[in-house]
């Protein structure tokens, strides 16, 4: 492989992760990604029972959230 | 424990690069931030000495700019390594109670959105754009010293305290390190100012819809847009939140757009032309509904919907002033600071450091920066650059609210902000008006502006949306060629009303949980959330509550913005004076006393002028500035038999009125007052080693995140 194809291949790779990661990052930022988090946690935890599904999960994330001041003027 | 009377030490400084390397400065280093604090002082010399016709906006930019930097880099860190002592080998609350959904460790940019997205409401958009009536010079000022030594010094002490109490809220912070009278005022100062600023806030959000189908159009869609979204993240797709946020935005787009399409079909366009007291009518009723059907349905969607619009017109107006810097119109001072002013009344001191609240120094600020940022937080070297970092943000905000407002011709900007009452309903008199003030203005150039803009007129639109929105307009339209005039007028009504609602919703559901946790006590299921009759009970009192204030807002001849702005920056900055009380007990039991100033300068002179307007707006004899005076002068009138026929029937709910604003401001007074009278109390039994309450912060332990 020639150095400019490795330097592209490289290139190309990262963009990619560098798209992964801000997908990523975004997903955290919208909420995307809370449901995972609550299926790690809840795998790590190793608690009795099924974990909600991810509709219930929404719902009660979104009660537990607006129980408090969360804007502000 | 930690022992009150030793400093508390960096347990581990190996753990704390980030604060370690910024201690020194280097040459290189030290000449750049010369030449920041060089250029800076520049910028604002020739911001507060230039007296010609314009002046570029390129310079207040500049000024902001090198103002955090300077903030940031020395100031933030001073209070971080000297005052607070961030500890980053310290185990966060997020790290130590991880749940998966409170406490969680987040990335810090993340935080850092999701803190941001919090605190920056119409607040800081408003507030400069009333400001501006003062000339450009006073608020900017405001903005940026009050930013850099008050608001965020604020955000990031309550920040740091909080965290080092597993997230505690303000009002809990107040209660355990002051007593029970502290964590009364802190709750009821909560209450209080969420319902002034809803009603407030639903005022602006009229006064830019009053006979103008094309905005109530367009405000009206977001509703059954927000239902969308609600229904698709929850059923059809759920939890898929960027999706369905992508939806909601491009269907309000298209609302945006289609509702200048209404002119053309006038049956249609009647249906969406209301007076004020109707709209107020509407906002009270949609308020009721908002609050009491599930969260999923309205509120969130709509708060997703708000926030992604927010930050990307934030963003969009930065770009914009950055890439056209436009010339500001507006005189460094106006006449006005004597007082005499069209849009709200009173002298430059001290009516700006409480109009402008959010973007200098606001309260509100405390309570997300106590309670739900710091369960977020993975590191504690990261508070300062959220706490201070997020608020520097908003402090800019502000200031291109200040920018938008000032790039319009001083007698448009007046012509749209200045009550009928004061000058006059008809166009040829308050032309006639504003231009003897030394701000030439036409009626032909109202008529075109609103024309311009898709509206029949602009006259009287007080509340700085309109304006604010006439000058985002302008900006944005030179980005595109000047085309679109009117979209873009609407398109910026729109993004202030939907984050005005998102306000509305989320402080009437907070001030309906106080309200039942207070009511609880009383008869126990009354305080559970869950129990509907309670929602629709406490619901409908809350709502009548700021409803109250809304609707007669809309029927005082002066506007209403002009007595219940004042309200609101004077209840704003109360808590942040009781903000600062807590942070100010809780560094001098921390055992670093020498360092009390840091939050006790601001909260001297958040006392001084809060309590100086408080004092104006009780006392002074002056009708349009005192409520009492005020109140007085209709009486009086009324029994001599001198009043309008109209204003006959109005005085004596004109009277009450006064009187109840003036019993408020009396409230807010006092509970700053008892607040401070605490503090010093707390302080000078600490000082003579008496018994105090035990100091509240949760013991050591070691980070386990940092390691790996």
């Amino acid at each position: 492989m020639s150095v400019r194809n490795l330097l592209s291949l490289n290139l190309g790779t990262r963009l990619m992760r560098g798209v992964a990661g801000g997908r990523a990052w975004l997903a955290q930022l919208n909420g995307d990604a809370a449901y995972a988090h609550y299926l790690e946690h809840w795998g790590e935890k190793a608690h009795a029972g099924i974990p909600l599904s991810r509709a219930q999960f929404y719902c009660s994330e979104l009660e537990r959230r607006w129980n408090g001041v969360r804007r502000c003027c | 424990m930690v022992n009150p009377d030793k400093p508390i030490a960096i347990h581990d400084q190996s753990l704390e690069p980030r604060l370690r390397r910024q201690t020194g400065v280097a040459l290189p280093s030290l000449l750049l931030w010369l030449a920041v604090a060089v250029l800076g002082a520049s910028a604002l010399g020739a911001i507060a000495l230039h007296r010609g016709e314009t002046i570029n906006s390129f310079w207040f930019v500049t000024a902001a700019v090198c103002t955090y930097a300077i903030g940031f880099r020395f100031y933030s860190l001073f209070i971080a390594t000297k005052v607070l002592i961030l500890d980053g080998s310290r185990a966060t609350p997020a790290e130590r109670l991880n749940d998966g959904r409170d406490f969680v460790p987040t990335n810090r940019w993340v935080v850092f959105g999701h803190h941001f997205a919090a605190i920056a409401g119409p607040g800081p958009l408003i507030g400069p754009t009333l400001a501006a009536q003062f000339g450009y010079l006073p608020g900017t000022l405001w903005i940026l010293i009050g930013g850099v030594l008050g608001g965020c010094v604020q955000d990031f002490v309550i920040l740091f305290f909080s965290l080092r109490r597993d997230g505690r809220s303000l009002g809990q912070m107040a209660r355990d390190e002051l007593g029970p009278v502290g964590g009364f005022a802190a709750t009821l100062g909560v209450m209080m100012i969420s319902l002034i600023l809803i009603a407030v806030l639903g005022l602006v959000v009229v006064n830019a819809m009053k006979h103008s189908p094309w905005a109530t159009f367009t405000v009206t869609c977001t509703i059954p847009i927000a239902l969308l979204m609600g229904v698709y993240m929850r059923t059809l797709r759920p939890g898929q939140i960027l999706e369905g946020t992508a939806l909601g935005v491009t269907l309000l787009l298209f609302a945006v757009v289609g509702g200048g399409a209404l002119e053309q079909w006038p049956l249609v366009s009647q249906w969406f032309d209301f007076d004020a007291p109707t709209l107020a009518l509407c906002i009270i009723a949609y308020g009721f509904c908002a609050a009491v059907v599930p969260v999923w349905l309205l509120l969130a969607p709509r708060d997703y919907l708000s926030t992604f619009m927010k930050i990307g017109t934030i963003l969009a107006l930065a770009v914009a002033i950055l890439l056209l810097r436009p010339e500001i119109k507006m005189p460094a001072l106006t006449q006005f600071i004597d007082g005499t002013g069209p849009i709200f009344s009173g002298k430059l001191f001290p009516f700006v450091f409480i109009t402008i609240a959010c973007g200098a120094i606001s309260g509100f600020h405390s309570l997300i920066s106590s309670g739900t940022t710091p369960k977020l937080l993975s590191n504690e070297s990261d508070a300062r650059m959220i706490g201070y970092g997020a608020m520097m943000m908003e402090s800019f905000v502000a200031m291109m609210a200040m920018i938008a407002a000032t790039v319009l011709d001083p007698g448009v900007y007046f012509a749209i902000n200045s009550p009928a009452g004061v000058v006059g309903k008809e166009a040829a008199q308050v032309v006639q008006t504003i231009s003897a003030w030394g701000f030439p203005v036409t009626v032909e150039q109202m008529a075109n502006l609103a024309h311009q803009m898709g509206e029949a007129t602009l006259f009287a639109r007080t509340g700085g949306a309109p304006s604010l929105a006439v000058g985002m307009a302008n900006i944005f339209s030179n980005l595109t060629g000047g085309a679109w005039l009117a979209v873009w007028y609407h398109f910026a009504i729109m993004f202030e009303a939907l984050f005005i609602l998102t306000t509305l919703d989320a402080g009437t559901r907070v001030a309906r949980f106080i309200l039942q946790d207070f009511l609880g006590n009383f008869y126990a299921p009354l305080g559970r959330t869950s129990w509907y009759p309670s929602v629709l009970i406490t619901s409908a009192l809350v709502v009548t509550a700021w409803g109250y204030f809304l609707y007669q807002g809309t029927l005082d001849p002066l506007g209403g913005i002009n007595s219940m702005w004042p309200l609101f920056g004077i209840a704003n900055q109360m808590l942040a004076a009781i903000a600062l009380c807590v942070a100010t007990t809780i560094i001098i039991k921390s055992g670093r006393a020498r360092y009390t100033w840091v939050t006790a300068l601001p909260l001297s002179w958040l006392l001084t002028v809060t309590s100086t307007a408080a004092l104006h707006k009780l006392f002074n004899p002056a009708p349009r500035i005192g409520f009492i005076a005020h109140a007085r002068e209709l009486t009086t009138k009324l029994d001599a038999g001198t009043l309008t026929p109209d204003l006959v029937q109005q005085a004596p709910r004109l009277i009450f009125n006064d009187r109840l604003n003036a019993a408020l401001t009396l409230i807010f007074l006092l509970v700053a007052w008892t607040l401070t009278f605490d503090t010093v109390r707390v302080a000078l039994r600490h000082r003579r080693g008496l018994k105090t309450r035990s100091f509240s912060e949760v013991p050591y332990v070691r980070t386990q995140l940092a390691q790996s």
